[in-house]
């Protein structure tokens, strides 16, 4: 089981800021690492687009259970948008060595905090 | 479990290789054939054949050069993260001159191809259907067949020829006071007309974005596209006014910037239509790049944020990111004057 947890509870957050909180687990299967991306993906009547701005990695030390803390950097853009055809969603992603368990929490990156709406 | 979002797409590998391998064993299949009909030993060539191959030599050609440009050929951005930079836009704040996404030369180019590709196949059955019809031989289902397939021939042959007018319109010279387009900044959009530029009766510049979505439906691939947003900038019918000049514009804070990706976009564009009496009319695109806001844009605003906390930064978050209850519908900061679809 995987959880992420952000610093302040926050889920919405400015462009160029530092996204920090922490991954607790508790693993089925042993992982030296658990690795923690900030991902964009598209949502929408296109194919999926999606792109990896920023990663970090947590140690686990070889123990099944325990927690490590994470900062990501958000990047200028793009914003976190919502179309007719097009969503731009912003996450955190984390995973096991070769994601055996991963987890996702959806976040907002934008200037106007919120996503952008047309 | 659904493998984690945010790994780049390996299936264009796969996609590029296999129209490679198809436009190997396209050309392959038309080499035999062209050397079949070269090589009849006792015969002279059959022109008519060879003549009705110029079209598939063409696609052969055509897939061959694009199979070794995968970028262009998948519509693949170059810069996978999605935000336009600088590199592709110039130095950083000068005037800019911006380049129409289409010329009237490149549309007559795209629409002799086609109609050449249809025209060609069709014309070659049409002459059969004749040579038959004049031997006695009238094959009424065929010519039944082959009506509607002349008939969008005929209109493929009608946009060839509004493309060859549209040669002959007055071009049109658009630049930008600036080329880092942000949302928010005002710009200056300068135009002038080369050519007669009397002929316009009404001019129209506007500013526009979309959206475009590509996807795939069995073995077809679709493009979806949504204006959400036309901005006025310039409109006259005024011959005086309309040959050259320039007008401002405020882009609306809170826009969305431009988004490329691979299979999708956000395309923001400067169309300049000009109505010609009689004649096919001026419909020209500039596709503009607007950029998200700078580091220190975005100090200003959480500064400003911590003073006011209009936009909820600072708010306790109760697990629910949608949250906010002033739905403007505009999509931006209040008091941005801009016409939507």
């Amino acid at each position: 089981m995987l959880e992420i947890v952000l610093k302040d509870d926050k889920k919405r957050f400015l462009p160029f800021e530092v996204i920090e909180g922490k991954i607790k687990y508790d693993l089925s299967r042993p992982s030296n690492e658990i690795t923690v991306d900030l991902v964009w993906t598209t949502m929408g009547k296109g194919t999926t687009d999606n792109y990896r701005a920023d990663s970090s990695v947590i140690s686990t030390m070889g123990s099944n259970r325990g927690e490590g803390n994470f900062r990501l950097n958000a990047p200028a853009g793009p914003y976190s948008f919502s179309g007719k055809l097009i969503s731009i969603i912003w996450m955190i992603s984390c995973g096991t060595e070769n994601d055996k368990e991963i987890a996702e929490k959806e976040i907002v990156i934008s200037p106007v905090g919120r996503e952008v709406v047309v | 479990m659904p493998p984690r979002r945010g790994q780049s797409n390996q299936s264009n590998q796969g996609s590029i290789w296999f129209i490679r391998f198809f436009a190997f064993v396209w050309n392959s299949f038309l080499i035999i054939i062209i050397g079949s009909l070269f090589t009849k030993s006792g015969t002279s060539p059959h022109w008519g054949m060879i003549l009705f191959m110029i079209p598939f030599v063409a696609v052969g050609v055509f897939m061959t050069v694009m199979s070794f440009r995968p970028k262009m050929l998948l519509g693949i951005p170059d810069n996978v993260s999605g935000v336009p930079t600088l590199e592709y836009e110039g130095k950083s704040g000068a005037k800019h001159e911006l380049k129409p996404s289409s010329t009237p030369a490149k549309n007559l180019g795209l629409s002799v191809f086609f109609c050449l590709f249809w025209n060609g196949i069709v014309g070659a059955f049409v002459y059969f259907v004749i040579r038959d019809w004049m031997q006695g031989h009238h094959q009424w289902f065929l010519i039944l067949f082959l009506i509607p397939f002349v008939l969008i021939g005929l209109l493929i042959l009608y946009g060839v020829f509004h493309s060859f007018l549209s040669l002959f319109n007055p071009r049109t010279s658009l630049s930008l006071s600036s080329n880092m387009l942000k949302p928010g900044q005002d710009v200056t959009v300068r135009w002038s007309f080369k050519g007669n530029a009397e002929r316009i009766e009404n001019l129209k510049i506007t500013l526009q974005g979309r959206e475009e979505a590509v996807y795939t439906r069995g073995t077809s691939t679709y493009t979806d596209k949504n204006v959400f947003m036309t901005i006025p900038i310039f409109e006259t019918k005024s011959k005086s006014t309309l040959k050259k000049g320039s007008a401002s514009l405020k882009l609306p804070d809170g826009i969305m910037p431009s988004f490329e990706a691979q299979h999708n976009k956000i395309i923001w564009s400067i169309h300049v239509q000009g109505e010609i009496p009689k004649w096919p009319d001026i419909q020209d695109e500039y596709n503009i790049s607007i950029f998200p806001l700078g580091q220190n844009e975005i100090r200003a605003i959480k500064d400003s944020e911590k003073f006011t906390g209009r936009l909820g930064f600072n708010k306790h978050e109760d697990g629910d990111v949608d949250e906010d209850e002033d739905d403007d519908s505009e999509g931006g900061y209040a008091g941005n004057s801009f016409k939507r679809r």
